[in-house]
């Protein structure tokens, strides 16, 4: 059986795949940090690093299809601020605006809020999905190991990358196990099956856990992990450090302080 | 005189809920023998296998190539008996086949260049040339059973030890297996039920039964003895 769960779906053959996974992480990171310190008053910083975002996935040449559902992601929490922004009592006595002709009327600071908030959510979100689509995981988990990002933390998330899809196949043949055996989970009381059906998952992945560790021992694992030295970086992938950092340091101070 | 890869005496272990796994089992085997662990479920074969490698820890005495299994040689033990899991998936745990196979030369603390031409070697010898940088996830049941014996082939172990290698394979899978062991140098201990891959692989096998060893003798002895077959739950 194959489970459609594959971290590299989003990888793409365009000009970013080629360069360092670390130049990536320290230029894209720059990007975002520049993005996330513009003031909320400002809405020119905040659509010009939306810009910027918009630009690279487009030399990103990322799949639409799966691009979108990742995206719909955001859709809750952008719900979430448009709802509860203009609410806040902050705005008490500020000038408010009309959405659209004879449209609701909002504080202007609240919809500047809302924007700042929104489109540096959608600028992360976009910039990360571009590493992540531009990168395969072991390069990305690579390339954090290199720039010194916690050994355990990172070990957890290679754990996470290995053996996710494993858990969702097994959850699959017991789902499909349940089923066979003619249960239609119509009603509340039915739950419980739902929750054995988990127990049992995280009990296997426990024993699982057990077994990868006694073949790591086996393999006279003794608590390190090694890795290959990193290859020379080239000029362009630091050129690409480079310009990442120049470019959001341009956009964030272009309209002042 | 060159000791047997395998001397096992009196050897006992049980399980802390209680199951009694080995009892007084004592086993010898000479260098170079291809040995079938034959035994139904419960036997009492992986646990063997566990014990060899040092990853149980049970009485009486085990040695292998002629050192004792105890805590301070475990390093240098694990080095010399390479021990393969059932299930792949347990074996082959890191983001690339690459950093598997590379798993166990790095700890043995081999340089860069030698640690590549073990990875390069290992599974150029179970016919996986060119995959390494796919996740274990992306390859096939059959190949990675095959990776999870890279995984060890490059750590150039005296002595393999496999639990249930053809377990769940389809018939051409399982024999390009055997014909991967077959090609393998050393010793093998292979704990199987598949008499077909004991037959194509061993030249010796040992019957066991609750723990202990109930026969020994060729692979053409101890599977034709049905009645004994029977008596051990086998047939």
């Amino acid at each position: 059986m194959h489970v459609p769960f594959d971290p590299h779906l989003l990888r793409s053959a365009g000009p970013l795949q080629a360069l360092d996974a670390r130049c990536k992480v320290l230029g894209f990171a720059a990007l975002i940090v520049c993005s996330v310190s513009v003031p909320r008053e400002r809405w020119q910083p905040a659509a010009a690093f939306l810009a910027a975002a918009a630009l690279l996935l487009l030399l990103a040449r990322l799949p639409w299809g799966p691009l979108l559902k990742r995206l719909l992601l955001l859709l809750p929490i952008l719900a979430a601020v448009a709802l509860v922004v203009p609410l806040s009592k902050a705005w008490a006595g500020a000038d408010r605006v009309a959405l659209w002709p004879d449209g609701p009327l909002v504080p202007r600071p609240a919809l500047l809020v809302a924007w700042n908030v929104s489109a540096k959510a959608l600028t992360g979100t976009v910039l990360a999905l571009v590493l992540a689509g531009t990168t395969g995981a072991p390069a990305l988990l690579d390339a954090f190991s290199r720039l010194r990002f916690p050994r355990h933390l990172l070990l957890i998330a290679s754990f996470i990358h290995r053996y996710t899809a494993t858990l969702v196949e097994e959850l699959e043949r017991m789902r499909r196990a349940r089923d066979a055996r003619g249960w239609r989970g119509r009603w509340l009381w039915h739950t419980p099956v739902l929750g054995r059906m988990l127990g049992t998952l995280f009990l296997r992945s426990y024993e699982r856990g057990e077994r990868v560790w006694l073949a790591m021992l086996a393999r006279g694992w003794n608590g390190r992990f090694y890795s290959s030295p990193p290859r020379p970086l080239a000029p362009h992938d630091l050129a690409f450090v480079g310009w990442m950092l120049a470019a959001g340091l341009a956009l964030r101070f272009a309209w002042g302080l | 005189m060159t000791p047997p890869a395998v001397c096992i005496r009196d050897l006992t272990f049980r399980y802390p809920d209680g199951t009694m796994a080995l009892q007084n089992l004592s086993l010898e085997v000479p260098p170079g023998a291809r040995v079938a662990l034959l035994g139904s479920n419960g036997a009492g074969k992986s646990t063997l296998l566990l014990c060899l490698n040092g990853l149980n820890d049970p009485a009486g005495t085990i040695e292998v190539e002629g050192v004792p299994v105890t805590r301070p040689n475990l390093a240098a033990l694990r080095a010399r008996i390479g021990l393969v899991f059932q299930n792949p998936d347990d074996q082959l745990f890191c983001p690339t086949l690459f950093d598997d196979v590379a798993f166990g030369p790095r700890n043995q603390g081999l340089p860069e260049d030698q640690v590549l031409t073990r990875v390069h070697d290992a599974l150029h010898a179970v016919g996986l040339d060119g995959l390494e940088e796919k996740s274990a996830f992306h390859l096939s049941f059959g190949q990675r059973k095959r990776a999870a014996l890279a995984t060890v082939l490059s750590m150039k172990p005296g002595i393999l030890a496999l639990d249930e290698p053809s377990a769940n394979l389809h018939p051409r899978a399982r024999r390009e297996l055997a014909a991967v062991l077959r090609a393998a140098g050393g010793t093998h201990l292979i704990a199987t039920h598949d008499f077909d891959l004991a037959r194509d692989v061993c030249d010796r096998a040992v019957l066991m039964w609750k723990g202990r060893v109930e026969a020994e003798g060729t692979v053409a002895e101890i599977l034709g003895d049905r009645k004994r077959l029977e008596d051990v739950e086998l047939e």
